[in-house]
């Protein structure tokens, strides 16, 4: 630790941190525009100019955001010369603005604005023409507004720095200095709407938050990214029950304050799907809607026959890496307390392309978010296991925690499941798994459900919802309580931190996990509790 | 795009050896160099030039980009066979550049930043050439031409006309 | 009358060509690097550098032998010599280059080894086309005598020297600007702190840059000795030959070398033969159109970088631009700003959004459109610029014209804002003597006009 000087008062802050992110760790805001704490400082703006003591008495101005803290530095954020310089830099980075703020995406989370409102000056000496460069194209996600940069280069240096694919470059030169991609190379990454996120101003947006209400009416929801098994941090922006538009959330653990474009824009394909409003049951050979204490007789006579017929382990159960640890986990409970000593499988879709940025953030080829958690709650054979089982004739019977939009079956699964005598899934849409099932359970999506997963490190994290699910699909743990229920067997609550409690007693790996230790960055599984690990 | 370039073997040669210059693993500073001997060969140097340089250095072609887009010796469009710079700056200002561009401009007529329409000159204006004790200086393709005059321009145009 | 000197102006034997090697070694040359390599160990020569009290001769006149000497502890280090000759008034650089490449090879060859460089650059501004052949000639030349290459006059010491070309921006003469563009980047100047190039130069790795003249001169240092030395000029102000160009509008425009006490009346009137046409004098920039400039009244001065100090301006590349009275001011102000904007590199942004505005202002006033608010608003902007710009360049072709041209001839400006048109006035009016405006400092800060003494004069 050091003992810095700040406008005369004194505090202690960690050696090494950086000038920026310390005074902000004391609630004092230097203002910047260039500065990201992702990426290596550049000092261009020169927004962040505060003065320090460089010789006993003797004060000059610095770049806040190149200044690391050593014991015995003094500052001074206040002065007359940095307050002017505070005021000119912004009349210098407005003077060319467009100054569009009423139909600017950015408005209301724009550095121009926040910085222009505490530090401005309130009118504009400037009577010359302004510039206006023409809005480019630059990508599969991302439009440049290039009247409204600011040339902080945040975005260029995360293609060098972060993704290592440096689409983004500056050219031209001086005040004809544009952002800009080379012909025929556009900007397309597969993190490449990160720069939206870091550019201060509304420069550069994504294609999909476009003329999109306004950010103040926005709902905030802190969970994670269901698009693989990274499980990166993500804050939701929830209006009127749908999902706007997803945020890194930073965790420098997991995934720094990245994310990929994939996890991002994942949530429209679960939006949008078309959601089973109600359980199904098969009459006649066909799926037909049918009530709530319908579908659970029929499931629950459904698995009976099964288990009378042909003894304990004649059902199989079959968990979801797309479902959290408590619903895999009383998953596990219903079958061993209610179906006998069942063979567990767990379902996953097949792996995608995996990728590692030059900084080391990485998209998991596992596209599905709790894989390994799963696994851990289940204790489950392989998916080919069951297949086999259900082969050989030893599975009859089959409960699926389904839920997986991007699920669909092989014809070798198509024709196994059809040999079943009886199959009850829990799903979220009409998939081809729910087609060959007796009972259909309406589950939830991910970003409908509370609870834990596990991701491929083995950190635990927490989900939470952005909306209820629709109302005739229930969570998945409060469906698999009624069935225990029916069958006889209580499941206890299903408020997902009473449930980890019981994992964390049962469970290897998970012993004193609680969810206040979780926190919102996650806990390592195998007793590290929350753990400094590398991130992007 | 257009069909990649590549440069002939000849100026391969002339590559490699600039290449040579640099500790190997800093290819990326022989770039400005490599413009300049991609304009040499093809007169300006188009996106595909420069995605023939940033193969050659092996960077992403957008860094070669903002060096050619970055320093005014690059000709971004195809100039004329003949380029023409007057200096502006201070000292050739006071010693009369002024009329050594209009009367180019006039004999040409072209304006600045134009070429003829046979392709024949390109006029320019140029920075501060350091040669303000001869001033006005005007730079011919690679010649500097001192004390230059509206009758020393006709000079040099017959010349060039000539060659 | 200060005597003119020819040590770095020592004319070549009539009808010799400039890179033959051969006629330079039998005029003594390369006598330097052998006395160097040969009789003298690396500290010896840090030495004789610093007691010689040379200063650089890039324009901001810092101690070379500090600047060595703060050269830190890593290998390999790199030397990069400065001919990215490009502000406007100077052209000393170019004299050297045409006249001597070996005596700056010299230099060059010196300076790597008292510091144990075994690779340097120097950088050339692309629009040298000539220059540029001659000195890859010379370099082949010398690499050919053993001067250059492995294990140079048999004492096991190592160098390459290359030529790298610039392409026409001004920013590469900043000496972090030049290493990013020799890197291969966009020559944005690095922030200094930490990227001192003796410190994190070149590759990150400790870097000297020294303007060509310096290298000619450590050559000549070596060659005379410090003691001899620093006997040209005075120990505490410049010591040195000092090579001044005088240009704009005297009679004899050209090259002049003399020591530093020389005085500007001594250069303009005796040297270069006065002003055109019997005119007055009406303003002349010392040294490069980055420095302050001076008025009639202010031309008693030495040249050493210190005594122009004390009048606000600066010593800078030694290259004098000389205006008479028929000059508009205005115009010449302008024509300086044009400058700055255009070169601008754009990486920050004080300089890229402070130093077009202020050209577009004055290119208003300078067509008649002035308004009355428009001078102080340009010293605003100054304001604004002066000290919060990532390298020097934001302030000194940036506002140090503007702010002293603008104070200075601010009865010229305000009557082309009042006049509506551009009007020369006559010599007397157009501008304020010293003791009517307060000292300009040459460092962050604000200065004031004293106004009503302006307005009265105006």
């Amino acid at each position: 630790m050091a003992t810095i000087t700040i406008d005369e008062q004194q505090y202690t802050v960690e050696e090494g941190r950086n000038l920026i992110d310390a005074a902000a760790d004391l609630g004092i805001d230097i203002p910047h525009f260039c500065y990201h704490p992702g990426l290596a400082p550049d000092g261009n703006c020169r927004m962040c100019l505060t003065e320090m003591e460089i010789r006993p008495g003797q004060f000059g101005i610095v770049t806040s955001c190149t200044i690391r803290i050593k014991d015995g530095m003094n500052f001074r954020f206040n002065s007359p010369a940095v307050l002017d310089n505070r005021k000119g830099i912004m009349e210098f980075l407005l003077i060319n603005h467009p100054l569009d703020c009423p139909w600017c995406d950015q408005a209301g989370e724009c550095k121009l604005q926040d910085h222009s409102f505490d530090h401005g000056r309130g009118h504009s000496r400037f009577v010359e023409t302004k510039r206006v460069p023409p809005k480019k194209d630059l990508g599969p996600h991302i439009t440049l507004y290039t009247t409204r940069c600011i040339l902080c280069q945040r975005c260029t240096r995360f293609c060098d720095e972060i993704t290592g694919t440096s689409e983004l470059g500056v050219v031209q030169m001086g005040s004809k200095s544009e952002i800009a991609t080379f012909e025929g190379v556009p900007l397309d990454n597969r993190m490449s709407a990160n720069v939206a996120d870091i550019c201060p101003v509304g420069a550069l947006v994504t294609k999909d938050f476009l003329y999109k209400p306004r950010i103040w009416h926005y709902d905030k929801v802190d969970t994670l990214c269901p698009g693989c098994a990274t499980g990166c941090n993500t804050t939701l922006e929830v209006l009127h029950q749908k999902i706007y538009r997803t945020k890194p959330r930073h965790n420098e653990a997991v995934n720094g304050y990245w994310m990929c474009d994939e996890g991002r824009f994942c949530y429209h394909g679960w939006q949008d799907a078309d959601r089973l409003q109600a359980p199904l049951k098969r009459v006649d050979g066909e799926l037909r809607q049918v009530t709530w204490p319908d579908a659970m007789d029929a499931a629950v006579s459904g698995i009976q026959a099964v288990l009378a017929g042909e003894g304990d382990s004649a059902m199989g159960v079959v968990g979801s890496s797309m479902a959290t640890n408590e619903e895999n986990y009383l998953l596990r409970r219903l079958g061993a307390e209610a179906f006998g000593s069942p063979r567990t499988g767990l379902d996953r879709k097949p792996d995608g392309e995996a990728w590692t940025s030059k900084s080391g953030f990485h998209i998991d080829a596992d596209k599905t978010p709790n894989t390994r958690g799963a696994r851990d709650m289940l204790g489950a054979g392989s998916p080919e296991d069951i297949l086999r089982g259900i082969g050989d004739g030893t599975i009859r019977g089959l409960y699926v925690l389904g839920g997986d939009i991007g699920r669909t079956l092989s014809s070798e699964e198509t024709d196994a499941f059809s040999k079943l005598e009886f199959l009850v899934v829990h799903d979220v849409h009409r998939s081809d798994l729910a087609e060959l099932a007796d009972v259909v359970f309406p589950g939830a999506i991910p970003f409908e459900k509370n609870g834990t997963m596990t991701n491929a490190q083995g950190r635990v994290q927490r989900l939470s919802p952005a909306f209820p699910p629709p109302s005739g699909a229930r969570e998945d743990g409060a469906i698999l309580r009624y069935v225990g229920q029916r069958m006889g067997v209580d499941l206890g609550g299903t408020d997902p931190a009473g449930v980890l409690e019981e994992i964390a007693g049962n469970v290897d790996g998970y012993a004193g996990l609680t969810y206040d230790l979780i926190g919102d960055q996650g806990a390592m599984t195998g007793g590290e509790g929350p753990s400094e690990a590398a991130g992007g | 795009m257009a069909t990649p370039l590549e440069f002939t073997e000849a100026a391969r040669e002339r590559a490699a050896k600039i290449l040579d210059r640099y500790p190997a693993e800093y290819r990326k500073s022989a770039v400005v160099p490599l413009l300049h001997l991609a304009q040499e060969e093809w007169g300006h140097v188009s996106p595909e030039a420069m995605a023939c340089v940033a193969r050659l250095i092996g960077c992403s072609p957008v860094k070669v980009a903002e060096i050619a887009t970055f320093y005014p010796m690059f000709n971004r469009e195809p100039v004329g066979e003949h380029v023409l710079a007057v200096c502006h700056t201070l000292p050739c200002a006071l010693t009369g550049c002024g009329s050594v561009f209009d009367h180019l401009s006039e004999k040409l007529g072209i304006g600045l930043g134009e070429t003829t329409a046979d392709g024949r000159f390109t006029l320019r204006k140029s920075e501060c050439l350091a040669a303000c004790d001869r001033g006005p200086v005007l730079l011919v393709n690679r010649r500097l031409h001192t004390h230059v005059s509206p009758e020393k321009v006709d000079e040099i145009l017959t010349e060039l006309e000539k060659g | 009358m200060a005597a003119p000197l020819e040590i770095l102006t020592a004319p070549l034997p009539a009808e010799t060509d400039p890179g033959d090697i051969d006629a330079y070694m039998a005029g003594g040359g390369y006598g330097a690097v052998r006395k160097a390599l040969k009789s003298m160990s690396q500290t010896e020569l840090i030495e004789e550098i610093n007691a010689s009290g040379i200063k650089g001769r890039g324009g901001a006149g810092f101690s070379t032998g500090m600047k060595w000497n703060l050269c830190a502890d890593r290998f390999p280090r790199y030397l990069c010599a400065n001919a990215d000759e490009s502000e406007p008034g100077s052209f000393k650089d170019r004299h050297l280059l045409e006249a001597k490449p070996h005596q700056i090879i010299e230099g060059m060859i010196i300076t790597s080894y008292a510091l144990g460089i075994n690779l340097g650059y120097i950088y050339i501004r692309g629009e040298f086309f000539q220059i540029i052949d001659q000195m890859e000639a010379a370099l082949e030349d010398a690499r050919k005598h053993g001067f250059l290459g492995a294990d140079i006059l048999g004492t096991g010491y190592d160098l390459e020297l290359y030529v790298h070309p610039g392409a026409g921006a001004y920013i590469c003469g900043e000496e972090t600007g030049l290493i990013e563009s020799l890197e291969g980047n966009r020559p944005y100047p690095r922030l200094k702190p930490p990227f001192f190039p003796a410190a994190i130069g070149l590759w990150g790795q400790p870097t000297i840059v020294n303007n060509v003249e310096t290298m000619a001169q450590i050559a000549t240092i070596v060659d005379m000795g410090a003691e001899a030395y620093k006997q040209i000029g005075s120990e505490d102000d410049t010591t040195g030959p000092r090579l001044f160009g005088l240009c704009g509008h005297v009679k004899k425009p050209g090259i002049y070398e003399y020591d530093s006490d020389v005085t500007l009346r001594e250069l303009i009137y005796d040297a270069a033969g006065g002003i055109r046409d019997d005119n007055r004098l009406k303003g002349v920039i010392p040294g490069g159109i980055s420095a302050p400039i001076l008025t009639p009244e202010e031309i008693d001065t030495p040249m050493g970088f210190g005594a122009l100090g004390k009048l606000g301006s600066m010593g800078g590349t030694g290259g004098i631009i000389v205006m008479d009275e028929t000059t508009s001011m205005v115009d010449a102000l302008l024509n300086a700003s044009s400058f700055a904007a255009h070169e601008s590199c754009g990486q920050c942004t004080p300089c890229r959004e402070g130093v077009p505005w202020m050209n577009d202002i004055l290119r208003r006033i300078r067509n008649g459109q002035g308004r009355d608010e428009d001078l102080d608003l340009l010293l605003d902007i100054c304001k604004q610029i002066h000290g919060h710009t990532v390298c020097v360049f934001g302030q000194a072709p940036g506002v140090w014209p503007v702010r002293t041209i603008l104070v200075k001839y601010w009865p010229e400006f305000r009557a082309c804002i009042e006049r509506k048109e551009l009007v020369v006035p006559p010599l007397e009016e157009s501008y304020l003597r010293p003791d009517q405006y307060e000292h300009i400092p040459p460092v962050p800060g604000n200065f004031r006009l004293k106004t009503e003494e302006a307005d009265a004069a105006g």
